[in-house]
């Protein structure tokens, strides 16, 4: 037991140094577990996601691609997330996510946020009940498909599908009696589009997340399967002349007691045309 | 609101407006490409549609048909086994031009025999892209047609343009853009002939001859620039569809928006072009209709999908305006006094038979 708690140790320190760079090496290095419980009342891996953009607030499906000749556009997102707890608590999560658009497909997005608990999380004056968070991800269209799929009422063309592939790295400080956590994630979002005016665009995020908190003495690891999706209606902005305008509503979920993250968000691309 | 309204809200309901009285038309350009596989075991209602219109407008209509207008290697020489078929894919599109109107024919790089070079060694032969260009070019003004109709490939012979056509509405500048592309011989000494040859030489004498067209249109004047390849798509030539979408930015291909050769031609065009935007940049190459916003041209058009059964995957854009993907059709361009310009689209496959979008159009200078 002894020899246990010392590899954990040396294997916990090295991982504080490198943590974003070795994500998928301290998997195979066996770190152990988040197990216990935190403030929050989510087990400690779940804390984790839950605590930081991943899972504090709600996937968005595929970019819509812009003109190849828009080398680099730029973007805001405000994003709301809330999740419930036992007992009527609740964390709630604001983003602000700035996003670069390169050469019409890939895009590299920076958030950050707010959470809040609601007021019963916190009973002592000790426990801080509200944390910063913040992200990186980056996302590309792999696979647009042939237009395959009558809607109703989309008479004009058939839906066509989009499979991306998303590489996330999230950060959220001390919060609910809890130490810093950090999230990297693999997500694959796999969406239908269908529209002219308004493209509507239904979206699964199935994603594998690796989670990292800390307590005073170790740092430690989990993992989790997340499935994220939701219904994105892009260009609504057309309505009122402003192009590059979209809303979605979307849930992110873990298989787990207060494992679901429902929010929204609105995003707006700046679109230079003449 | 109900279901059906709220379809409408979202756009997937064909979107159209007011259309002109005929007698105020000035001018009609329709706008029709890849057209060089007519299948002759289907009726084709594109090119039955298209003549059906180009007759009812008469000698106030040309249609140009943007390039690829024999598949898949351009003219064959008469010899070979395949120039039956060749004649028949290009009586087929000018036959659509009626008595006193005008068909133009633009190269394409399938016209260009897909790029191709045939001697070994590098050594020229009658396969040749610029040759088999040069005999498309020739071949077309001898072709049947109907009484008085004039039907022409511009730019002829391999030259690159621009060739400048005044209408009293409109100013068509066309570009021959299979030429910056193509990797074997585009200039010899035919084309530098001085009386015969071709007005531009070099990539500097071509931009430097389209800023000149831009800027000196009549007053009332809408200027299309027009070419095969687009600046602006959402297609499988853009790099948006298909499995291997992400990777052919990689593959440097010449007739992907983004390989080096094409890159060099859109920066070299848009540099061009923003001196004095056009009000229109037509294009086909991508097998879609596309209605897009542009970047240095009001509007982007894509009208590649002339041939039936070859229609494609388009991307919805941020500037996309109206797609039409896995289709087949053309546009249409109402030129009425003032300076608006009437664009509708017509496409015909399994889903909707004639007119599906309509907008007016405006230079915004």
């Amino acid at each position: 037991m002894r020899t246990i708690s010392r590899v954990r140790t040396r294997v916990g320190r090295w991982s504080v140094i490198t943590a974003p760079a070795s994500l998928s090496l301290l998997s195979l290095l066996g770190v152990p577990t988040l197990g216990a419980q935190s403030r929050t009342e989510l087990t400690r891996t779940l804390a984790a996601i839950a605590s930081t953009p991943l899972g504090a607030l709600t996937p968005n499906g595929p970019a819509m691609a812009t003109s190849r000749d828009d080398t680099l556009l730029f973007g805001f997102r405000m994003q709301y997330g809330s999740r419930g707890l036992s007992d009527g608590k609740s964390l709630t999560s604001y983003g602000l996510t700035t996003n670069l658009q390169v050469q019409g497909s890939a895009l590299i997005s920076g958030t950050v946020g707010y959470q809040q608990g609601s007021d019963d999380i916190c009973a002592d004056v000790s426990c801080d009940d509200h944390r910063l968070m913040a992200e990186v991800r980056y996302s590309n269209n792999l696979i647009t498909t042939r237009p395959f799929l009558r809607v109703p009422f989309f008479t004009e063309n058939d839906a066509s599908g989009t499979a991306a592939l998303q590489f996330g790295i999230g950060w959220a400080e001390k919060g609910f009696n809890e130490r810093q956590h950090w999230t990297a994630d693999v997500t694959v979002p796999l969406s239908l589009a269908v529209g002219q005016r308004v493209r509507v665009v239904p979206f699964l995020t199935p994603s594998f997340a690796f989670a990292w908190g800390t307590t005073d003495r170790q740092w430690s690891r989990g993992q989790r399967f997340l499935t994220g999706g939701g219904i994105t209606a892009q260009e609504v902005g057309k309505w009122i002349g402003l192009t590059g305008l979209d809303v979605t509503f979307g849930f992110q979920r873990a298989f787990s007691p207060h494992g679901t993250t429902l929010g929204a968000s609105v995003s707006w691309m700046h679109v230079p045309v003449r | 609101m109900g279901l059906g309204a709220l379809g409408a809200v979202v756009g997937c309901r064909t979107s159209h407006v007011a259309t002109p009285n005929p007698t105020g038309v000035v001018e009609t350009i329709f706008l029709i490409g890849d057209a060089g596989e007519p299948d002759p075991r289907l009726p084709d209602i594109v090119l039955d549609s298209l003549a059906v219109q180009a007759a009812a407008v008469g000698q106030r209509g040309t249609i140009l048909f943007l390039g690829d207008n024999i598949y898949p290697s351009g003219t064959a020489d008469s010899s070979s086994v395949n120039y039956a078929d060749v004649l028949r894919r290009l009586d087929a599109q000018i036959k659509t031009v009626p008595s006193g109107g005008t068909g133009i024919f633009l190269p394409g790089n399938h016209d260009w025999s897909d790029g191709g070079q045939g001697g070994f060694f590098g050594a020229a032969t009658a396969a040749d892209g610029l040759f088999v260009i040069r005999r498309q070019s020739a071949l077309i003004p001898r072709r049947p047609k109907h009484p008085g109709a004039t039907v022409m490939m511009l730019p002829k012979g391999g030259c690159p343009g621009p060739v400048v056509v005044d209408r009293e509405r409109v100013r068509l500048i066309l570009l021959d853009s299979q030429w910056w592309l193509h990797n074997y011989i585009v200039r010899d000494s035919v084309s530098d002939d001085p009386e015969n040859g071709c007005s531009t030489h070099t990539m500097g004498e071509i931009t430097q001859a389209v800023r000149d067209s831009l800027k000196t249109t009549h007053p009332g004047q809408s200027v299309i620039v027009a070419s095969h390849h687009p600046l602006r798509t959402g297609g499988p030539h853009g790099g948006y569809c298909g499995a291997f979408a992400l990777f052919r930015r990689w593959a440097n291909t010449s007739q992907d928006l983004l390989g080096k050769s094409y890159t060099l031609m859109r920066d070299s065009l848009n540099s061009a072009l923003k001196t004095h935007p056009p009000l229109i940049y037509a294009a086909g190459h991508d097998h879609s209709l596309q209605v897009m916003l542009g970047r240095t041209s009001s509007y982007a058009l894509v009208s590649g999908a002339g041939s039936i059964g070859k229609g494609e995957c388009a991307a919805r854009l941020r500037q996309s305006l109206y797609v039409g993907q896995a289709t087949s059709g053309f546009m249409r361009l109402d030129f009425v006094p003032g300076d608006s310009v009437l664009l509708r689209v017509y496409r015909y496959d399994s889903h909707v038979g004639g007119e599906v979008y309509s907008r007016w159009l405006r230079d915004q200078k």
